[in-house]
């Protein structure tokens, strides 16, 4: 907790490496650097890039207008959040 | 969730999925307890896979099926080449079904949702995405991430290390106690009302990480403050501390939050905050944590234009009264 007080009474963060790889910033005080390094990586968000339907009524509705099957991701907790 | 860069973010994975299906991603948790249209239609496409009989337990998986309800496909393990392997087969049942088996014998419409399972985002109120990782800090006391998430051994199993994503819902009464009153005094500290800051504190300062973590009850909460600072007209910062542990000491977790937030007409216009500290332990879909006291951090942001991603609801309000009062309840 110290060592956090510390942190954050030193200047503004500065970012020195690239965001999607890792992010070495040099402090903890309110920063857009510290949030880049805690939000998604584009690598890891590469699964938004698929269109996910999130309600079983338009996913059967839209599979049956274009032709296709539905295929459904499944989890306990939200595949799109909760974890 | 190690599925989401490993499985989903796979670009042969999306390739066929996004050419020759409708992906949909569902809760199970509310899914196949529910006894509306969607819940029975769920029920009885799961029934004709492995999961068929096993009443009220999990039916997680992945599964490929007809308009109509005709399961197709089924598997529920890590490794896109395992997923592509019954995506082709299940795509080579597509191919054998005759024209009427594929489309549905009549239009459906939307009925009426299972309201105790509904969860509609508030309206009025707002989205905001929360991204947790796990840190490491260096011996200037720079945070960085951790580096060891690439499934070395091709297990697929999920290590931790990648950002983990909620939502934390705010109500119209939320945003409306959070913006500060005109004329507050620049630089004085306002309280955030106990509602909002047990609900920050209780389900989203949670290492889910590895994977559904254990929320904190209110009696983990051993302190907590947290305040808006108005710092000129329409915008304000946040500051807080806050220190959780259970009663039995094995799992806690203290930090300090940052933050700020701008606003116009009774709205958020935007709201991004960290929280940065120490946590410590694991609960029973979480085991793997780090030994010891070791950083994380979470970031808030608005979704300022939801899409259907970002309606997801939060994590913990599947009891939802429980969720928005959590001061109270």
């Amino acid at each position: 907790m110290n060592r956090l007080m510390l942190i954050a009474t030193l200047p503004v963060a500065l970012l020195a490496a690239d965001a999607a790889e890792g992010v070495r910033i040099k402090d903890a005080r309110w920063d857009g650097g510290l949030m880049a390094v805690i939000s998604p990586s584009p690598k890891e968000q590469a699964w938004l890039a698929i269109p996910w339907e999130t309600d079983l009524t338009d996913a059967r509705q839209k599979a049956a207008a274009e032709g296709k099957p539905i295929f459904l991701w499944e989890m306990d907790g939200h595949p799109l959040g909760c974890t | 969730m190690a599925d989401r860069e490993f499985v989903f973010g796979h670009p042969e994975v999306q390739r066929v999925i996004r050419e020759k299906f409708v992906p949909l991603a569902m809760d199970d948790w509310y899914l196949r307890r529910q006894q509306d249209a969607n819940g029975k239609f769920f029920l009885n496409m799961t029934e004709q896979s492995p999961r068929g009989g096993v009443g009220e337990a999990t039916r997680q998986g992945h599964y490929v099926f007809t308009a109509a309800g005709r399961l197709l496909g089924f598997n529920n393990n890590r490794g896109p080449d395992r997923l592509l392997r019954m995506l082709k087969e299940s795509l080579a049942k597509w191919e054998k079904l005759p024209p009427g088996d594929r489309a549905l014998a009549e239009s459906i419409a939307h009925g009426p949702p299972e309201e105790r399972y509904h969860r509609p985002v508030p309206k009025g109120g707002g989205v905001i995405k929360v991204f947790t990782r796990v840190l490491e800090r260096g011996p200037d006391g720079s945070f960085t991430r951790c580096e060891a998430g690439a499934d070395p051994d091709g297990s697929f199993q999920h290590r931790g290390f990648g950002a983990a994503v909620d939502h934390l819902w705010l109500r119209a009464e939320d945003v409306a106690a959070l913006l500060p009153p005109a004329g507050a005094p620049v630089g004085t500290p306002i309280p955030m009302a106990p509602a909002l800051s047990m609900r920050i504190a209780r389900f989203h300062l949670v290492d889910n990480t590895r994977g559904e973590p254990p929320q904190w009850t209110r009696a983990d909460v051993r302190s907590l403050s947290v305040a808006v600072v108005p710092e000129s007209a329409g915008r304000a910062r946040l500051e807080g501390e806050v220190s959780l542990e259970t009663k039995d000491a094995k799992r806690g977790f203290t930090g300090k939050l940052s933050g700020q937030f701008t606003h116009a007409n009774g709205k958020l216009a935007s709201f991004e905050a960290i929280v940065v500290g120490d946590h410590w332990g694991e609960g029973d879909l979480t085991r793997g944590a780090r030994p010891g006291r070791t950083p994380i951090g979470f970031g808030f942001q608005l979704a300022s234009d939801p899409k259907p991603a970002d309606r997801i609801p939060p994590q913990g309000a599947r009891w939802l009264e429980g969720y928005f009062e959590a001061d109270r309840q």
